[in-house]
């Protein structure tokens, strides 16, 4: 890899990687952040949106926001900044949502048949040779994701930024604008609720 | 951490990367553009915008030198062009000093009238020039 000494760069594409040398294209370090980031992002959005699109939008705003606001952080800071940004734009979603389906309701013979129309797709055998094993292993997935995406908005982000993602204690509290107090305690109600409504599957 | 929280995060990391190839795309299409904005913040990237341009202007500007635009103006030693012809057609560089100079431009532009004068014997004793 092509290198040069750079001194006194601090710009939204930071310096890195060693003490004496920078790397020609800094992004790269952003790049291999987000790469690293992004599918569980993905997933948490999804759990918490329950809808592909919405999660793929909202991941893609919060990778943006994170570029272009702080992507001259220190490398330390990307990952509580991006869950914040990212449960941001989550409960943007989710607030506008609900304001959406309040006006919706109030429209008279605005129900769309092809929301309730069950899929024909679904009752077509599945031609997949897979073993019994990964069906059990994706019924025990869409149980957890369902118990997780149930569970109270606050909960479910201490859930799954300290167990999914692995946060520690302090970045979980960054990234949910909190203290550590609460995300030791609403991550302890999570348990203790998957752990009653899982038992049998996990 | 628990057995149940253990077995948690490995069935949630587990469905992370097992997701399907349309959405990892659409992931990595975003990832490239977010890549992207913070590239077009940063002074190498703002640079890396005007490239283009400089280059051009460079390879204009030599051209210009190289052909020898600037000496069109400048006679050979050997050359039949007189004095004037050389004031009349000179180089940028002829222009600036003329503009810089503290002589009066009349005088300039009447050279060959002074020049002619200048050969011209006094008349009753009195030097027309002096």
């Amino acid at each position: 890899m092509v290198a040069y000494a750079v001194s006194g760069w601090s710009n939204t594409c930071p310096a890195a990687t060693t003490s004496v040398e920078v790397v020609l294209d800094p992004c790269r370090d952003l790049e291999r952040f987000l790469a690293g980031v992004e599918r569980r992002a993905y997933k948490i959005a999804h759990i918490a949106l329950r809808d592909a699109e919405d999660a793929l939008d909202v991941v893609q705003d919060a990778m943006l926001q994170l570029a272009r606001r702080y992507g001259g952080r220190p490398h330390e800071e990307w990952q509580p900044l991006f869950y914040r940004i990212l449960r941001n734009r989550i409960h943007d979603f989710q607030r506008r949502r609900m304001v959406r389906n309040r006006v919706m309701a109030w429209l008279p013979g605005r129900r769309d048949e092809m929301e309730t129309a069950p899929d024909p797709m679904e009752a077509v055998a599945s031609t997949d040779p897979a073993p019994m094993e990964r069906l059990q292993m994706s019924e025990t997935m869409q149980a957890l994701e369902e118990a997780v995406g149930a569970l109270p908005r606050r909960q479910q982000q201490a859930f799954l930024l300290r167990n999914f993602e692995g946060l520690d204690v302090a970045a979980t509290a960054t990234a949910m604008g909190c203290s550590q107090g609460s995300v030791k305690t609403h991550y302890f109600r999570a348990v203790q609720v998957l752990k009653s409504r899982l038992g049998e599957f996990v | 951490m628990s057995d149940f929280e253990q077995r948690t995060q490995q069935l949630l990391r587990d469905s992370a990367e097992q997701l399907d190839a349309r959405t990892r795309s659409r992931l990595t299409q975003a990832r490239f553009t977010a890549v992207e904005a913070a590239r077009r913040r940063s002074p190498l990237g703002a640079w890396r915008g005007w490239m283009p341009l400089g280059g051009v202007a460079a390879a204009v500007l030599a051209a210009v030198v190289w052909s020898g635009g600037w000496e069109r103006g400048v006679p050979a030693i050997d050359s039949p062009v007189i004095a004037t012809d050389v004031a009349q057609v000179g180089s940028p560089f002829d222009d600036l000093d003329l503009i810089a100079a503290d002589e009066s431009l009349e005088m300039m532009e009447e050279l060959e009238f002074y020049a002619w004068l200048d050969t011209q014997p006094a008349v009753d004793g009195v030097n027309i020039t002096g």
